[in-house]
């Protein structure tokens, strides 16, 4: 592999572990906290795994376009999801929902992360034209992008189960407290 | 109203680049963003009480 080919893959795998790790953070205090997700909570977490998404299909389908088009749209689907929540929690002595986060609840957090997405696409487009990087049409198979293949795939397959075991085969209760299928 | 449905389609199309499967991949990342989407319209259904 081309050191010029490499640079877009790297930003790719960095991508999909940053969105990894977003969804291993709310993985981490839902499970270590007891802290249940609510629907808008959820669909906040799968649009994160449909931006991630994006970045899988460029590391492993080749570097395109549309794959960059793909993540951008995916951030304002969450970050849309994001704005509603905090719109839900802006007025004066609501205590929002949920824990905070170095002083931020997590739909916040997740409003910042989707434009820190975009800022990134962007970022790496311009580094991609200033570098000479090309699109790449081939997968990049390397040791690392199989682990953070597994790694991303193995989050979104737990919170497949974590979300049939909060809500079964129905809609989410608004402010969870217990598993429905654990109960 | 499956709440699970985007994460199991989300799994699906990984699966599908697993596989190399292209078209089919983004045929179910298309799905997961409008089922996503259709689900957050489900939901978001108290009223927002500000003016612009």
């Amino acid at each position: 592999m081309s050191e010029q080919r490499s640079v877009g893959a790297s930003l790719n795998m960095l991508g999909l572990l940053g969105i990894s790790l977003i969804l291993t953070v709310a993985f981490y205090y839902q499970l270590a906290l007891g802290e249940l997700p609510c629907p808008l909570c959820l669909l906040q977490r799968a649009g994160f795994a449909a931006i991630g998404m994006g970045f899988l299909f460029n590391l492993r389908l080749g570097e395109r376009g549309s794959h960059y088009a793909m993540i951008l749209i995916a951030s304002l689907v969450t970050g849309f999801i994001a704005i509603r929540q905090v719109s839900l929690h802006l007025a004066p002595g609501d205590p929002g929902y949920g824990t905070m986060l170095l002083g931020l609840h997590f739909y916040t957090w997740a409003l910042i992360a989707a434009i820190g997405v975009v800022c990134y696409v962007a970022l790496v487009l311009v580094i991609k034209d200033v570098t000479g990087a090309r699109d790449s049409d081939t997968a990049f198979n390397g040791l690392a992008s199989n682990a953070t293949f597994a790694i991303f795939v193995l989050l979104v397959a737990l919170n497949l189960l974590s979300t049939v075991l909060e809500c079964g085969a129905g809609q989410c209760d608004d402010n969870p407290v217990r598993y429905l299928l654990l109960r | 109203m499956y709440m699970f449905l985007p994460f199991l389609l989300a799994l699906a199309a990984c699966g599908c680049v697993w596989r190399s499967r292209a078209g089919l991949s983004y045929a179910l990342w298309s799905a997961t963003t409008v089922v996503t989407v259709a689900w957050f319209f489900h939901h978001a259904t108290d009223p927002l009480k500000f003016s612009f």
